[in-house]
């Protein structure tokens, strides 16, 4: 049992601990911020998992911008304790449902997998060779180089940046009319 | 049991989404319950570089960064 292994169970608990305290909480800020702790432990299992970039991407965008998000609703929203009441009405259905969803998962995935290539516990990591090389378009071969994440982006997934550019021009547009104040005859334009 | 395999990221995974999952059935606050979105997202993104990691490739990477940081707003 070696540093990875300690380091991994630590940050799984860490991230699981965190999303349990997370749904149990009392008050909405500090479900954010068990949250917040959940979310650093995930980016560490990233970095467990050699995606250095993603890493660093959950750390600023997810735990920097999307939780401080959150964490503005709260107070503009005035959201109190009150509001962490935990529906215990129909935890039956709730239980029996979760269960359901949960056995649902466990034979999509028994029977849907190829069989041969299924992972078990004896399975081990695969070797990654860090090639600065260009690797073929359609095959990309895993790399910690940004670079490599780069060239994926402006080949492979080509289509899909342009049309999130244009989801965000709609979005962007969208914001702009919603947020327009209405009955003010002056403007500078 | 002890080292860590690629089974072991997928059960985190699992375990992070069923947590989520929980907590988008026993919440009534919509605030609250989409934080709990937020955590299965979480759960799912594991999985993914997981998958990423042991096939070789970067396709897991880039759906990633696609759904979680690019439009994850």
């Amino acid at each position: 049992m070696n540093t990875v292994d300690i380091l991994f169970w630590i940050f799984a608990t860490l991230s699981v601990g965190g999303g349990l305290s997370m749904i149990l909480s009392r008050h909405p800020v500090s479900a954010a911020m068990f949250m917040i702790i959940s979310l650093v432990g995930v980016a560490a299992l990233f970095v467990l998992l050699e995606s250095f970039f993603l890493a660093v991407l959950q750390v600023l965008v997810y735990a920097g911008a999307v939780m401080v998000l959150f964490l503005f609703i709260i107070m503009l929203l005035d959201v109190g304790p009150g509001a962490s009441k935990i529906n215990f009405s129909n935890w039956k259905t709730g239980l029996i449902g979760f269960g359901a969803s949960c056995l649902l998962i466990f034979l999509l995935s028994a029977l849907l997998s190829p069989g041969e290539d299924t992972l078990s516990f004896g399975q081990s990591w695969t070797v990654i060779n860090n090639s600065t090389a260009p690797a073929p378009v359609d095959a990309l071969v895993f790399s910690t180089d940004i670079s490599a994440f780069g060239y994926a982006l402006m080949t492979k997934y080509m289509l899909p940046v342009q049309i999130s550019g244009f989801l965000l021009l709609a979005a962007m547009i969208g914001v702009i009319i919603l947020s327009k104040r209405s009955g003010t005859p002056s403007s500078n334009s | 049991m002890l080292t860590v395999t690629p089974l072991h990221f997928l059960i985190l995974a699992f375990v992070l989404f069923g947590i989520g999952f929980l907590g988008l059935l026993i919440r009534r606050n919509i605030l609250l319950m989409l934080m709990s979105l937020e955590l299965m997202l979480n759960g799912i993104n594991v999985a993914l570089v997981t998958f990423s990691r042991v096939g070789n490739n970067l396709d897991g990477g880039i759906f990633v960064f696609f759904y979680h940081d690019g439009c994850g707003f």
